[in-house]
């Protein structure tokens, strides 16, 4: 864990970055691979703070927390969008196979011995 | 026998029709890997009835080609890239719009206000000064003129952006022309022709860039594309272009006032609100929502007309309280007051800045110094401008914060803008290339997965064209064991 605020923090940024980048290609892998990164960057400035709130904040630990805030946002909209798109295919999912709720929901699906054949 | 032999080379040959179409199927998916908005075809192959007691020798035909494209996945990339479309236009006008509110450079009304408080405070030293006096009536010109072409520069801004919404609706209707010739073409074959939906798929995503749509493939081939997902804009064979005009509301308190920017759909009908995104939506909120807090509109000054009309009331307020020269001892002469230093347009509130300049008649003679008291301060009046850089009064405010700092606020909120409206594109970038990265993992043409399917393909079609040599001998030689007989 680097002392110095700046050189911590875009350690934490890099790590943030490499989960955007898995995100953008979301595959399966790259979706694991995002949450890997996303962990260690969360424990990266756990661990930081305890050393880094005791140093006076430098004009490049301002900047640099200025970069990291707009990366986060970065991969939280990502995050968000990919939650998206995967919950609206299990909508779809699920009303092919069970359905319609009274209420014109999908029907969530159950369990995983569900099976629908077409032909 | 023969009969048998016959039966069994033409399900053969059925066989070979079969792969032969699949093998075209795949070849085509290869071949238009790299085309945009092509998404990959399959050849499914049926299962013949088998049953020899009546006839039927079972095999193998050629069903219908099966598209892989995956509409929910192409709504997504359209949705991403009408973001895209709305924060690169709101960066490109917001960009233009910061460059008028420059608060480090030389020149501007930041530069031009502080040089006036400058001259106000040398004034204060020498108040006879015709010197320092003439600086006061320079300082004050400049500062008028910043604001003149502050204002020139919004104006023209609000031009571009009603030129390029013009534009704009322009591009929105060509691609919906385009809508229109694919859908006619789509029927016609009932919406079997890929390289329709491939040209569709590109027109809607260029489309989507401008304004938000959705578009749904219909069972005649046809897409219907809805602006906002319930303002028709192309429905089977027709198309209803969008139309641009600027208008002033009719709640707008003053008809002289900069007007506004609207979008009709096809049937006269107000879409303005309904066109929240894309290219259009951003240079509408621009136009509409924007430029009207600095400019004004109908219904409100704008922030820089304020700032102009206030800052020239309350120095025009300071010297007209103040004398040009004391009264005589005896009485005979009087005092001579002040006179006004600033005029504006006071008939249009949104031109206040734009028509802001230094009294034509005033000299530098004529600028009141004497604070009549009492006591009298000879200085008194310059005293009073030169508060005003750091004021103690309310009345000398806007909203509790100096002339300077107001100005100050405006830079402000446009640099915050444009950081903003970049920070935005540059994560749409990022979520239009994730968009793009889940269609085609869903509908996209895999080069291994069609270089298996070729491989199985060309050997299905080997071993039948195989079958069909040995089955075609064995016929031959049937024959040729009939026919001694025969003779």
């Amino acid at each position: 864990m680097p002392v110095d605020v700046a050189e911590g923090l875009a350690a934490v940024r890099a790590e943030v970055e490499g989960a955007c980048r898995s995100l953008v290609l979301a595959t399966p892998e790259g979706v694991r691979a995002c949450e890997g990164a996303l962990k260690r960057a969360a424990e990266a400035l756990r661990q930081g703070r305890r050393v880094w709130d005791w140093q006076p904040a430098g004009e490049a630990a301002k900047s640099e927390t200025a970069r990291l805030q707009i990366v986060i946002r970065r991969a939280s909209r990502l995050l968000s969008n990919a939650s998206q798109y995967h919950a609206g295919w299990l909508r779809i999912l699920s009303a092919m196979t069970g359905g319609y709720s009274p209420k014109g929901e999908a029907v969530p699906i159950s369990g995983m011995w569900r099976m629908s054949i077409e032909g | 026998m023969a009969a048998g032999l016959i039966s069994s080379l033409l399900v053969q040959t059925g066989a070979l029709d079969a792969f032969q179409q699949a093998i075209a199927v795949t070849a085509n998916n290869v071949a238009n890997a790299s085309t945009p908005g092509y998404v990959s075809q399959t050849q499914t192959l049926l299962t013949m009835p088998d049953d020899l007691s009546v006839g039927l020798a079972g095999g193998v035909m050629a069903g219908p080609v099966v598209s892989a494209e995956n509409q929910y996945a192409e709504q997504n990339v359209s949705n991403q890239q009408t973001a895209l479309g709305a924060a690169t236009q709101s960066v490109d006008s917001l960009t233009n719009l910061q460059s008028l509110f420059n608060v480090t450079g030389s020149g501007g009304i930041s530069t031009a206000l502080s040089s006036l408080y400058q001259s106000f405070s040398a004034w204060t030293q020498t108040p006879s000064d015709a010197t320092a006096r003439q600086a006061v009536l320079t300082a004050a010109g400049n500062l008028a003129t910043a604001f003149n072409q502050t204002a020139s520069g919004l104006a023209s801004a609000a031009t571009t952006a009603q030129s390029q919404l013009q534009q704009t609706v322009s591009q929105v209707n060509t691609l919906l022309g385009q809508v229109q010739k694919l859908n006619t073409a789509g029927m016609a074959d009932r919406g079997n022709d890929s390289g329709v939906d491939a040209q569709m798929n590109t027109v809607v995503q260029n489309l989507s860039q401008y304004v938000p749509v959705t578009a749904t493939k219909q069972a005649d081939g046809s897409y219907t594309v809805l602006l906002d997902g319930q303002i028709p804009l192309a429905m089977g064979s027709q198309d209803f272009p969008l139309s641009f005009n600027m208008y002033q509301p009719a709640d707008s308190t003053n008809t002289n006032a900069p007007p506004l920017a609207q979008v009709k759909a096809s049937d006269g009908t107000d879409i303005t609100s309904a066109v929240a995104g894309g290219q259009l939506g951003a240079l509408l909120n621009f136009r509409n929502t924007v430029l009207p807090t600095y400019i004004g509109d109908g219904t409100e000054t704008g922030s820089l007309n304020t700032l102009a009309q206030q800052f020239a009331d309350t120095v025009n307020g300071i010297l007209t309280s103040g004398n040009i020269s004391d009264a005589s001892a005896d009485g005979v002469t009087p005092a001579v007051s002040g006179v006004p230093l600033f005029t504006y347009d006071t008939a249009n509130v949104t031109n206040q800045a734009a028509s802001l300049s230094v009294s034509s008649t005033i000299t530098a003679s004529q600028l009141a110094a004497i604070t009549p008291g009492p006591p009298e301060v000879s200085n008194g009046i310059p005293l009073a401008l030169t508060g005003l850089e750091n004021p103690t009064s309310a009345a000398d405010e806007i909203n509790g914060e100096s002339y300077t700092a107001v100005f100050g606020d405006l830079a402000t909120q446009a640099g915050n803008l444009v950081n903003s409206a970049t920070e935005e594109q540059s994560v749409a970038q990022s979520a239009l290339t994730q968009a793009q990265s889940l269609l085609k993992q869903d509908s996209g043409v895999d080069l291994n997965t069609q270089a298996a399917l070729l491989v199985e393909y060309q050997r299905s079609y080997e071993a039948n064209a195989e079958m069909v040599t040995v089955l075609n001998q064995l016929l031959q030689d049937t024959i040729n064991m009939l026919q001694p007989g025969l003779g």
